[in-house]
């Protein structure tokens, strides 16, 4: 008979993103340049949130969608100086959101420039975020501001962003560069979180994930990017299909957190009985303090009831 | 057997009627402009993607491809006109009238409102 041990969630790493300051280094992101007199403009046009009033300085997390409704990638818009956008992704496949912003790039003067490769991210998240990084760094960090600072004849951007529903400061700097500024945060407090503890917080603080909770077979509002929509900004990629879903009441599934004795596998699917109740998304495969497992779904309308029991596979989940 | 669409405007340029290119030229005049031209783009954005873009201007710019029709020269820029060839652009009046309107062989969908498209 084959035993299974289970690992803990790291209570110290938890501790540090829920009350203190978590330390997250991105094995790949996405780091796009879109420079030019019409990059704001465009993007404006293309994506749910609206970007004219996000000034030099400022910043603003949006979703590009498809015609269709579909979320094709959601990303920081930091607008650096003019004509000086610095678009930042959770995805690492940079070539997807190059790619669909130059689809739309037909007489606008704006140029995308791929920096993903040379270029490192950090994230520090927890409400002592800000306080660490002022230290560390000795600069001034305001909310949605993006702030650039030279080290060494290098430009380093930090990016605060508050639609994350926890304090949220993300730092681009050249891969060179990484370690010595990991290791500043880390002497100002900052705990470097792994992975696996990253995805176990994230889990349950149902924060949707780059191609698992939000992706091309979701649409924003099911993906819980609510937030991240402007209804009265006008049109923009996707905009009519969207208008429709949340008009009509027709959005079927949101994201749910899920609990369950045993590890559960992503892309599982739900049932209730015979019927389908949705899709496992995000999975943690650490056990919380009391023995339980998180999970993320996409789950039916039918089933949002908190503590509804469904069945995956044979284990049986409850909707938190 | 499968016939092929027949096409009404040669896929290697647009068409404006004359009615579109009588409000063309009113609009002009309105403006008080000797010298016009329309320019017929595309941009990004819109909830199908790509939006219509019409302009008066006072003449081409160097990568504009140039239509004479009507008395009006159209502008389309080289990058615009692979969604627009073959395109025909008329003007509707009158209370349910919307205006200019596009009729694009490219458009495989269009928005509510019309202004935007996908290919």
């Amino acid at each position: 008979m084959q035993s299974r041990t289970s690992i803990k969630a790291d209570q110290s790493h938890l501790d540090a993103v829920n009350s203190g300051c978590g330390l997250i280094r991105w094995s790949s992101a996405t780091v796009v340049e879109h420079s030019g007199p019409d990059a704001l403009d465009l993007l404006n046009r293309l994506t749910t949130k609206e970007l004219l009033s996000v000034g030099i300085g400022s910043s603003r997390r949006t979703a590009l969608t498809s015609d269709r409704g579909r979320v094709v990638d959601v990303f920081l818009v930091a607008h650096r100086g003019e004509n000086d956008l610095l678009l930042i992704s959770d995805s690492p496949n940079s070539e997807r959101l190059i790619s669909a912003i130059d689809y739309y790039t037909i007489i606008e003067d704006a140029e995308l420039k791929d920096c993903s490769e040379s270029n490192s991210r950090i994230s520090l998240v927890g409400p002592t975020s800000r306080e660490v990084i002022e230290s560390a760094l000795e600069i001034v960090i305001e909310s949605d501001a993006v702030t650039t600072f030279e080290l060494c004849d290098e430009s380093i951007f930090v990016v605060s962003d508050t639609s994350r529903g926890t304090e949220w400061i993300d730092v681009v700097c050249e891969t060179g560069s990484v370690e010595n500024i990991s290791a500043a945060l880390i002497s100002a407090g900052a705990v470097e979180i792994d992975q696996a503890n990253f995805d176990h917080f994230r889990i349950d603080r149902a924060i949707p994930g780059s191609d698992r909770e939000y992706g091309e077979h979701a649409n924003p509002i099911e993906a819980g990017l609510l937030h991240l929509i402007d209804w009265d900004k006008g049109c923009y990629v996707g905009q009519e299909v969207i208008a429709r879903l949340d008009a009509y009441d027709k959005v079927q599934r949101n994201v749910k957190v899920l609990r369950s004795a045993s590890p559960i596998a992503e892309g599982a699917k739900l049932v209730s009985g015979t019927k389908p109740a949705g899709i496992v998304t995000s999975s943690s495969a650490l056990e919380t303090e009391n023995g339980e497992y998180l999970s993320l779904a996409l789950v039916r309308k039918a089933f949002f009831e908190p503590e509804t029991e469904l069945d995956v596979e044979g284990v049986t989940v409850i909707v938190r | 057997m499968t016939m092929a669409p027949e096409r009404t405007v040669p896929i290697n340029t647009i068409k404006i009627t004359e009615k579109a290119a009588s409000k063309v030229t009113q609009f002009a005049a309105d403006k008080g402009m000797d010298k016009f031209g329309l320019k017929v783009a595309v941009k990004g954005g819109g909830c199908s993607g790509l939006t219509y873009v019409l302009d008066i201007v006072e003449g081409a710019e160097t990568d504009d491809k140039v239509i004479l029709q009507h008395g009006v020269e159209v502008y389309v820029p080289k990058k615009a006109f692979v969604f627009l060839a073959g395109t025909v652009l008329d003007f509707s009046d009158g209370l349910n009238g919307k205006g200019f309107e596009f009729s694009n062989p490219n458009a495989a969908k269009t928005c509510g409102c019309g202004t935007s498209f996908s290919v």
